[in-house]
């Protein structure tokens, strides 16, 4: 037995892989006669299962270092040097965390009832789960590379199978766009490992292994565009984002929750983990550009969003403003910004992901998404309003809530390299607020106004229980930011070190202080 | 600084945190007295834990101690390399002063509050979001640094919100509501601009000083200045955006738009947060941070001039408003003004002085007017009043205490604190004869529209429908008693800070001994100015009860008649909102929707992309196998592609 636990220890990201894979089987190979409730209670158990599994992750991470934990290294093409390695470090461990914890919400806010062929559904959702924590464990590029295109397959077929009316032009989109920007990232890692290659005279497709050799910084440039057109289309970063308002509004509920939450994120994580520690020198010239680019995005989204008049719309377009925050925060290049649009990673996936929920909840009611449509609904969905309510503030980032921190954190670090363009970027602070408290209005305050919306039921047990563990998360992570902040550190300031000044006095008596308030967890 | 641990304090924020989690717990049930007896009782612990505190910290300081603050130190909050806020709590005399006003005067709102809200449905959460505020409001005034200051900051403006639109079915209350946290939130993006960069001022000089308060006061003396931004001195940049913020939070122009339409949330709530506490945030951020303002003359003079300003065209438009609590709405924002003239003068303990005094009066106003309307059910049209004097005399009585105490005169609260703010705004170290003409101008404003007020609503004959006036009773003695207590303070209130006595500005000294100060000021000068604000303050009484008086009507309607265009240009608040709307509001709505109609959905999404798809569906009809959407296909695809980059790599690239 102990040594079964050993083994586990050791190999526990394979485990978890295995877990959402076989859970995946599991759903796929379920007899399609069972009864509705069963399916989801058996998804409901084993994406909790995953999710608790992985919280072994958070509880056993050392914050006192920057280095890939629970490391797996297996041979995988030997021909290739390509390996099946894996591990977690202070960039990836959040947005694992954010995916085990958002498919089990995911399946219990299913409406298990309305859903056609429903354990293939929530299926293809573990086999989504398992290539997003795929993706974000590679520690090999071409592991890395594989997930990445592997995510789009169950994605594209949520989309394709369960959207609407408007599906198959809204995947095409997306599948063609996303493998329009891939197709440079596959020629730039290519380029990137003949490169290295050439100049360490050793054929790898280790990640880390890859940034330590020193690139020419023209060179560097083109990579870092190559890479950075399929990291700015998963984002996505004006003006490569209008796949995402389309296909938002075709995908079921589930599938907007994943690909607002956690599949957008995988573009600013690609940013983390290949374009700012393998170009440097290129990530410092157009750190500015990003910057800016982001900061328009965050105001430009925010626009579009106010001009919406679909629900999911706006809230589709909101990621767009948010998103661009995340870009700004990251190429400020230093640990505020950095830790920040980490923080706001998360905090987005949680917030945006209550946002789907909640507007799939009244599209199932009112089989409608137009805000003129609605008005007065606080009257007869207490409990929805309020809920809604909340999420709007996180959305907004007010302060006690989780929005706020990665905004500040952002915002505090852009400050630092770019004044003028944080500048632009905390617009999105008046401008949330003018485009969610608008639609916050319009939809739940005055006056009811439409017959059909007089007997509306307020939400079902399963719906609340889902929402109330993300206002759970909003809270905890708004009052309390060290559960994420302690976790990110040690990977920030590694990735953010080849950018720092000489340190003065200054940041290393911080630095100082950082190492007394790091706890070993082993 | 001395900081001297005291954990006691923590409870101040704990006991309103916990009354309004457990309100909320309860808020769709339906309404308990219960629930407003313990949002009360929370408001009143806090009272009595922060009069100890006040007496613990007078015991150090009659022991010798100086320069010193309590401390609580809660957890770590936001904290990455570089840059560290601890959610720490502090209390020195300011903190005391501005906790007596909020704790004291919010335990009478709560309790007047259990009987104006009686029998509303939403009664729960009404406590549940007062509490909530009261929350916030004390973190604002214990914070130790500058983000946590902006946690209580835009947490007063989200219970602001919350309140303003707590009747939310009524579409213009939920306008209202929306736009004052979108007013707000115009400051609060200055407010972060500003606090950024004093972070980095700081930060750059080596000083991890992390935008703690008293830490930034202990070092602004190494903070010579520099061209920042805008042609602007770093300190003069920092002290400028920040007030922006502060104009929007105490709405001084011009972002004062949003306070009159907050009018329309219940009364206690217009009394509490509207008038007494949260829009004084601002006054006692620039008092709080006036170790910068004092370094930077240019932000003194824009402090002092907006609020001269914002007194005198506030107090224009109160004169002509006919909604109760309209008039007192305006009234707020020309008094806040007020304290920014003084603030901006280098008097900012009169500035403090000031807003105690007005949180009294103001607030007992208010409540004043919450008691015409609860008598009036529900009537705010004071063309629809008048001799109320015999049916609500406790009402009267207290409103009558209040208006003279607003109204500057003699041995009031307010003659003391204004009084002292029109001698600085002449001898102060940025004052001049301009202000002063303004600030007794406005002063002058105040007391004619206080006297219509006072005149129009409980004197002269009953102007609203027959019979109405013999079903208008006296509010129960919850309502009354706050009254009572809050016109006893407006009486004495002033002596705290009356000429000879000045405990209030003597206990505030230390924290602003940075402020320049002017030139030593004569007695007989004192005396003058003195002499002066009297007798413009007795010159409004008798303009108000020329013209609204006993028997005055005819007269009105002539004065009416010559100054028709003038007085309709006052009601109509000189077109702010409507200009406002025309510059910003629509343009914006415009080019949000041109830009989503013509460049993201006609140029970027069907001429980019899907022109880019379309020429690619072309090239691609002559390879018929990749016309359809199969996604075995795409993935084959795939795959294809990247056997060709793995044979690349292993054999062409060695």
């Amino acid at each position: 037995m102990e040594k079964i636990f050993e083994t586990l220890s050791h190999n526990f990201i394979s485990a978890l892989l295995l877990g959402t894979l076989a859970s995946g089987f599991v759903m796929a190979l379920a007899p399609q006669t069972a009864a509705h409730f069963r399916v989801k209670r058996a998804a409901f158990a084993m994406a909790c299962a995953v999710f608790m599994a992985s919280l072994y992750l958070y509880f056993n991470f050392d914050t006192c270092s920057a280095a890939m934990q629970f490391a797996e290294k297996r041979a995988w093409i030997p021909g290739l040097n390509a390996f099946y390695s894996v591990g977690v470090d202070g960039l990836s461990l959040f947005l694992v965390l954010l995916t085990t914890f958002l498919t089990p919400i995911v399946v219990l806010a299913t409406n298990a009832g309305d859903t056609r062929n429903l354990s293939y559904y929530f299926s293809l959702f573990f086999f989504l789960e398992f290539t997003m924590i795929g993706a974000l464990v590679a520690r090999d590029a071409l592991l890395f590379y594989l997930f990445w295109e592997l995510m789009l397959v169950p994605m594209y077929l949520i989309i394709g199978v369960w959207g609407g009316p408007d599906r198959v032009r809204a995947t095409i989109k997306f599948l063609l766009y996303t493998i329009f920007g891939s197709v440079f990232m596959l020629w730039g890692l290519f380029w990137m490992v003949s490169y290295h290659n050439i100049a360490a005279g050793r054929l790898t497709f280790d990640i880390a292994e890859l940034a330590a050799v020193n690139i020419e910084p023209a060179a560097q440039k083109v990579l870092f565009l190559l890479f950075g057109i399929a990291f700015m289309v998963k984002i996505p970063v004006f003006p490569f984002h209008t796949w995402l308002p389309h296909a938002h509004v075709e995908a079921p509920t589930g599938g907007s929750v994943i690909l607002a939450a956690v599949l957008l994120k995988m573009g600013a994580y690609g940013l983390l983990r290949f374009s700012i520690p393998m170009f440097p020198a290129a990530a410092a010239e157009f750190s500015v550009p990003m910057m800016a680019l982001g900061a328009f995005g965050v105001v430009y989204g925010a626009m579009m969003s106010y001009a919406q008049t679909d629900l999911k719309k706006l809230v589709a377009y909101s990621s767009v403003s948010h998103m661009g925050a995340i870009v700004t925060g990251i190429f400020a290049l230093n640990a505020a910004g950095v830790t920040g649009a980490i923080v706001q990673m998360t905090s987005h996936g949680v917030s945006t992901g209550a946002l789907f929920l909640l507007v799939g909840a009244i599209y199932e009611r009112r089989h409608t998404r137009a805000i003129g449509e609605f008005g007065g609904l606080a009257a007869v969905m207490p409990v929805y309003s309020t809920i809604f309510a909340i999420v709007t503030f996180s959305s907004i980032g007010l302060p006690g809530l989780n929005g706020f921190v990665g905004e500040f954190l952002i915002l505090l670090g852009a400050f630092g390299a770019s004044p003028a363009v944080a500048s632009v970027a905390a617009l999105g602070v008046v401008l949330g607020a003018v485009y969610m408290l608008t639609v916050y209005e319009k939809v739940f305050l005055g006056k009811m106004t439409k017959k059909e919306n007089e007997k509306l039921p307020d939400l079902r047990f399963s719906e609340r229980m889902a929402l109330t563990a993300l206002i759970v998360a909003i809270l905890a992570v708004g009052v309390y930011p060290g559960f994420v902040t302690s976790r990110i550190e040690r990977g920030v300031m590694a990735l953010v070190a080849p950018f720092e000044k000489p340190a003065s006095a200054k940041t290393a008596a911080l630095n100082e202080k950082a190492v007394g308030v790091c706890r070993s967890a082993r | 600084m001395i900081e001297i641990t005291f954990d006691m304090i923590t409870l101040i924020p704990l006991f309103p945190i916990l009354g309004a989690a457990f309100c909320f717990a309860i808020s769709r049930n339906r309404p308990y007295p219960f629930a407003g007896v313990v949002a009360s009782s929370m408001v009143l612990m806090s009272f009595i834990v922060s009069f100890f505190a006040s007496l613990s910290f007078a015991a150090f300081s009659s022991a010798g101690q100086t320069g010193f603050q309590f401390v609580a130190r809660c957890f770590e909050w936001i904290n990455v390399p570089g840059a560290s806020f601890a959610f720490d709590l502090s209390f020195d005399q300011l903190t005391a002063t501005m906790l007596f006003v909020i704790t004291f005067v919010g335990f009478l709102i709560h309790v007047y509050s259990t009987g104006y809200m009686k029998g509303d449905p939403g009664y729960n959460r009404y406590f549940a979001y007062l509490n909530l505020f009261v929350f916030f409001m004390i973190m604002l005034v214990m914070a130790k640094n500058l983000p946590l200051m902006f946690v209580g900051w835009e947490g007063v403006g989200l219970c602001s919100y919350l309140l303003i639109s707590f009747w939310w079915d009524d579409p213009e209350k939920a306008a209202a509501g929306r736009k004052a946290f979108i007013v707000n939130r115009i400051g609060d993006f200055a407010f972060l601009i500003g606090m950024f960069s004093l972070y980095y001022l700081y930060a750059r000089s080596g000083v991890p000083a992390g935008l703690d308060l008293t830490r930034l006061a202990d070092f602004s003396a190494f903070a010579a200045d520099r061209p920042f931004a805008f042609g602007l001195g770093a300190i003069d940049f920092i002290c400028l955006t920040l007030f922006i913020g502060a104009c929007g939070k105490s709405a001084q122009i011009p972002l004062y738009v949003w306070l009159p339409d907050a009018m329309v949330g219940p009364t206690p709530v217009s009394a509490l947060i509207h008038a007494a506490t949260m829009v004084t945030a601002g006054v006692y951020m620039v008092v709080r941070l006036n170790f910068l303002y004092a370094a930077s003359p240019l932000a003194m003079g824009v402090v002092a001039a907006t609020g001269a300003a914002t007194a005198v065209f506030a107090a224009v438009i109160a004169m002509a408003q006919t909604d109760i609590k309209k008039v007192l709405a305006y009234s707020t924002v020309s008094q806040l003004g007020f304290m920014f003239l003084a603030a901006g003068c280098g008097a900012f303990a009169s500035a403090i002085f000031h807003l105690a005094t007005h949180a009294f009066f103001k607030s007992l106003l208010f409540l004043g007017a919450g008691s015409v309307i609860h008598a009036l059910g529900g009537e705010q049209d004071m063309r629809g009043m008048g001799g109320l004097a015999k049916k609500i005399p406790h009402t009267c009585t207290t409103f009558f205490v209040g208006t003279y105490a607003i109204s500057g005169l003699p041995l009031m609260s307010g003659f003391f604190s204004k009084d002292e703010i029109i001698l600085y705004s002449l001898f102060g170290a940025h004052g001049n004869a301009v202000f002063y003409a303004l600030a007794t101008f406005a002063s002058l404003l105040t007391a004619i529209y206080m006297h219509r007020l006072l005149f129009s609503v409980f004197f002269g004959e009953f102007r609203g429908e027959r019979g109405r006036f013999e079903k208008i009773h006296e509010s129960p003695a919850s309502m009354t008693v706050p009254l009572y207590v809050l016109a006893f303070f407006s009486i004495t209130g002033g002596f705290v800070g009356a000429p000879g006595i000045s405990r209030l500005q003597s206990a505030l000294a230390p924290l602003v001994a940075k402020a320049p100060s002017g030139a030593a000021v004569s007695h007989a000068a004192e005396y003058a100015t003195m002499g002066i604000s009297v007798l413009v303050a007795f010159a409004g009484v008798f303009a108000a009860w020329r013209y609204y008086g006993g028997g005055a009507d005819e007269r009105l309607a002539r004065f009416a008649r010559t100054f028709s265009g003038v007085i309709s240009l006052q009601r109509k608040k000189f077109f702010v909102d409507e200009i406002y709307g025309y510059v910003f509001v629509k343009p914006f709505a415009a080019v949000s929707d041109a830009l989503h109609r013509y460049l993201d959905s006609a140029v970027i999404d069907r001429g980019a992309v899907d022109g880019a798809a379309r020429v690619l569906a072309r090239l691609q009809s002559s390879f018929s196998l990749m016309q359809n959407g199969d996604v075995a296909r795409y993935l084959a695809a795939f795959i294809a592609g990247l056997s060709i980059f793995v044979f690349y790599v292993m054999f062409v690239s060695r």
